[in-house]
Parts: structure tokens; C-alpha cells; sequence
């Protein structure tokens, strides 16, 4: 309980830094140390903000396919080292190409797990953190709008893989021309429902008076405490003395 | 054999905050061609049931057998050849650019001749008063013709049952009236049916008995 308090007593705009500091180090580093030790940080990160193992594998489980695939497509376009897996004189899998596709699953575990970093606060805070950094407050509401809608996608992409089976259709049975055919029907259901849900929130929206008023104000007050600019400064610092030990210090 | 047997069935719904029991040690059967109202206040479990006939979802414990089989042995597919299910909202059923080809839907995956996929699709149609609409955008349909678009694309394929989950919720009068009539015209058929409903009025009219579900316990199975 008392490490779920620490990173929600954080700032949403300190956790914003954060994420940034740690997303463009995945981007900028290229080794595989680095971005291992990169990955360990941002799970201790999680870790303070309650989110356990079991959850974190949870959430990566549905990235396993692409992860796999990653490592198999850079293996072979990026041959380098000892050749593991070779037709003929072409190399498929190499020592190097594997270390290439573990760089990269490695950089996208960073990015997607930093962001879920800003998870731990709560979405309305998080609007008024971008608010603060004088983002514009519909530009702030459409973000979460977004987050929000990410779920309601995702179950209805699964609901339309269901019904569409439930029509007799034998998706493990039939040739992959048709199966491809298949998932683009799917499309239908979920961009329709998207757009008219879209549609009912817009005018929802406009019925609770949103933009009605130039200036808005807020319930709550984001305040900047101690604890926020000392871990702004740490990460700051920590982030500049990596960047010179990654680019002039090797 | 019993169409459907359910025994000693149990739910629950993984990482919600409470993992209480949707549905606690559900047993009954149904027979072929019979039609079955499940009942049961909000939350009671009577789309998990649904859903669980259907082997949408999995039970943690019991049994669910599909013509004398387990439906855990059933592909989707398979089961969506035997039982047609039409969902609360027909749109999530719907997905080509035109009802005449949202009722070929499924019947194109099937080893039917063009003439004979073409007959279906006109008599369904003909049956559910389409034939003005079948080139119209499905999602253009109003609710009703929506729904009527839903039931002909399922009772193209000639399925042994039917699944109804809340087939009557935004229905006026003069539509649920017009609705009972469509479920005279399946049963006629010899195609049994479930109408997930807590309409009791109208589930009474439309069904040879009811079971009830009460907080996820099995009230009763046999009512009529």
C-alpha cells in the first residue's frame, strides 16, 4: 500500500518527464545492455506504482506474436555473427540478427511499459497535467478519450471475431485468401460502432455544456510538491549523465 | 438425447475487482425444437448462461453438452452451424456493405450451389419484408429492419436452435407485436428457440416454459 501511495502521490506532470526521459533513451540507445538495464529500471517504476509481475505479463501476453515475429524478421535482414539456421548460402538465423531482434523487442517492452507509467494516475489528473503544460484542454480530453475508448475497441474486435464464427464460419478450416477476407469484414462492425460512439459522445458532450465557456476551471488543483521537483531533478540529472556516458563515455 | 444438457454449472468473470459467482451450480436440459424463455432480474446471469451455451465462454466447473457432445469439443463455427445467436444489438452481427449480402454472409462459407445460396437469400428477404432494402447499407436500417436483417442472416443457414439475448429492449408495442409474429414463423419452422428476456409478459406468450435465474442460482427450470 505504502509504494501504490509514493507514485500516486506523484505529479502527473513528473511522471510525464519521466516517461519522455525514459522513451527517448530507448529510441536513442542501440545496446542491448543498456536497453535491458533501461527495461529493469521502468519495471521498478511500475513496481512502485503497484502493478505486479502478474499483471505486467498480462498485459505483454497479447505482444508475444509481434515480439516472435520481430525477432525472426530482424534475424534475417539484419544477418550478422554465426550463422544459427542457413539454406544453402542464404543465413537465416545468425548469433548477430538474434541480438538485433532482442535490442528491438527490448526498446518496444520499454516503450510500452514506460507508458504505462502515467497508468497510475488517475485520467482526469492526467488531463489537467497536460493542461498545465499548456496543451489545450480539448486536445487533453481527446487523449483520454482515447485511452479510454482503447478497451471498448478491443472487446468489440473481439466480439466481431466471435460473431463472425457464429455464422458457421470455420475461421481454423478455411484457405488464408479467405481467412484474410474474414478479418477484413470485421473492420465493418468495429468502425461503424467506433464512429457512432464517437458521434454519441461528441453530443453528449456538447449537452454538458464542453467549450461552451472560454475559460474553464477545475475541481481539483494540480500542485507541484517536493517530492515532485526533487525526483524531477534526480531524473533530469541521471538522464544527462547517461546520455554522455552512452555517446562520449564508451 | 436431450438437445442441450447444462450440469452443475459455474462462472465467474476473472479480474473484476469482486470474483463472485455469475452462476452457481446451473443444471436443466433443453430438447429439440423447444422454445425456452430464461428469465431472471439484471445480473441474475442469463447472457453468461447464453453465452455459455454457446461456448463463448468457458465454466470453471460443470458441463455443457451440445447434442450428447461437450461443446468444449466444438469449434465456434461448428456451433454457429447447429445454433444461430443473435446478439442485444444487431450491430455487432453485421458486417458486409448490403442486406442482401449480409444474408450471403454465411451461407458463401457453406457448400451451397449459386442458385441455391441465391433462393435463401431471396426467400429470407421475401419472409422478413427486405426485398425493398437489399441493396440499402446495413447500418442505414432503422433498429427493427436492423434486427429483421440479423434474424434473416442467421435463419438463412437453417440452424437447429436460435439464441435471442434481449431481443425486445427498444421495442415499441407495434414492433415487439410484430416480433412475436417473427417468432411464430421460426417455431413453425420446427427451429427451437431461448429469448433471453425479463419481459416476462411477452416471453409467456412466446415460449412453452420458462427457467428462471435468481443471483446466479437456478430458481426454475420447468415453468411455464
Amino acid at each position: 500500500m505504502r509504494r501504490l501511495q509514493l507514485m500516486q502521490r506523484l505529479d502527473p506532470r513528473t511522471k510525464l518527464l519521466l516517461v519522455v526521459l525514459i522513451s527517448t533513451m530507448a529510441i536513442l540507445f542501440t545496446d542491448i545492455l543498456w536497453l535491458a538495464a533501461l527495461f529493469c529500471s521502468t519495471l521498478l517504476f511500475l513496481f512502485l506504482g503497484g502493478m505486479g509481475p502478474s499483471f505486467l505479463a498480462a498485459k505483454m501476453k497479447r505482444f508475444l506474436f509481434l515480439f516472435l515475429a520481430l525477432l525472426v524478421i530482424q534475424s534475417i535482414f539484419s544477418p550478422a555473427g554465426e550463422p544459427l539456421l542457413a539454406v544453402g548460402s542464404l543465413n537465416i538465423i545468425t548469433t548477430g540478427g538474434i541480438v538485433k531482434g532482442l535490442s528491438v523487442i527490448l526498446r518496444m517492452l520499454v516503450i510500452i511499459s514506460s507508458a504505462m507509467i502515467l497508468l497510475t494516475s488517475d485520467s482526469m489528473d492526467l488531463v489537467l497535467g497536460f493542461v498545465h503544460l499548456r496543451i489545450p484542454y480539448e486536445i487533453a480530453f481527446m487523449v483520454l478519450l482515447a485511452m479510454r475508448f482503447l478497451p471498448v475497441l478491443e472487446e468489440e474486435i473481439r466480439d466481431a471475431l466471435v460473431a463472425v464464427q457464429l455464422r458457421g464460419v470455420n475461421i481454423k478450416e478455411i484457405p488464408l485468401g479467405q481467412k484474410i477476407k474474414i478479418y477484413t469484414y470485421i473492420f465493418m462492425p468495429v468502425v461503424v460502432s467506433s464512429l457512432l460512439k464517437a458521434k454519441q459522445t461528441a453530443i453528449a458532450m456538447e449537452a454538458r455544456a464542453f467549450r461552451a465557456y472560454e475559460r474553464r476551471t477545475y475541481l481539483k488543483e494540480l500542485t507541484l510538491q517536493k517530492a515532485d521537483y526533487a525526483l524531477m531533478v534526480v531524473v533530469l540529472l541521471a538522464g544527462i549523465a547517461l546520455f554522455t556516458i552512452y555517446f562520449t563515455g564508451r | 438425447m436431450s438437445f442441450w444438457i447444462v450440469k452443475d454449472l459455474e462462472f465467474t468473470y476473472r479480474g473484476r475487482q469482486i470474483n463472485q459467482p455469475v452462476l452457481k451450480g446451473v443444471s436443466f436440459s433443453i430438447e429439440a425444437g423447444e422454445t425456452v424463455a430464461l428469465m431472471g432480474p439484471n445480473g441474475s446471469g442469463k447472457t453468461t448462461l447464453g453465452k455459455l451455451l454457446m461456448g463463448i465462454l468457458e465454466p470453471d466447473c460443470g458441463q455443457v453438452l451440445l447434442e450428447g457432445r461437450d461443446i468444449k469439443n466444438y469449434s465456434l463455427g461448428e456451433i454457429g452451424a447447429r445454433i444461430g445467436y443473435i446478439f442485444q444489438n444487431p450491430e455487432k452481427q453485421i458486417f458486409t456493405s448490403s442486406v442482401r449480402e449480409e444474408i450471403n454472409f454465411g451461407l458463401q462459407y457453406r457448400s451451397f450451389t449459386a442458385e441455391e445460396t441465391n433462393r435463401r437469400v431471396n426467400e429470407m428477404l421475401n419472409c422478413f419484408e427486405l426485398t425493398h432494402r437489399a441493396e440499402a447499407f446495413p447500418f442505414n436500417l432503422s433498429r427493427g429492419e436492423k434486427q429483421r436483417l440479423a434474424l434473416a442472416a442467421v435463419l438463412a443457414l437453417e440452424p437447429g436452435f436460435i439464441i435471442f439475448d434481449e431481443p425486445t429492449t427498444g421495442l415499441d408495442m407495434r414492433r415487439k407485436d410484430n416480433f412475436a409474429v417473427l417468432l411464430e414463423k421460426v417455431k413453425a419452422k420446427g427451429t427451437g428457440y431461448i429469448l433471453i428476456s425479463h419481459d416476462h409478459e411477452f416471453s409467456s406468450i412466446c415460449c412453452d416454459r420458462e427457467i428462471i435465474l435468481k443471483e446466479g442460482n437456478l430458481v426454475c427450470a420447468g415453468c411455464n
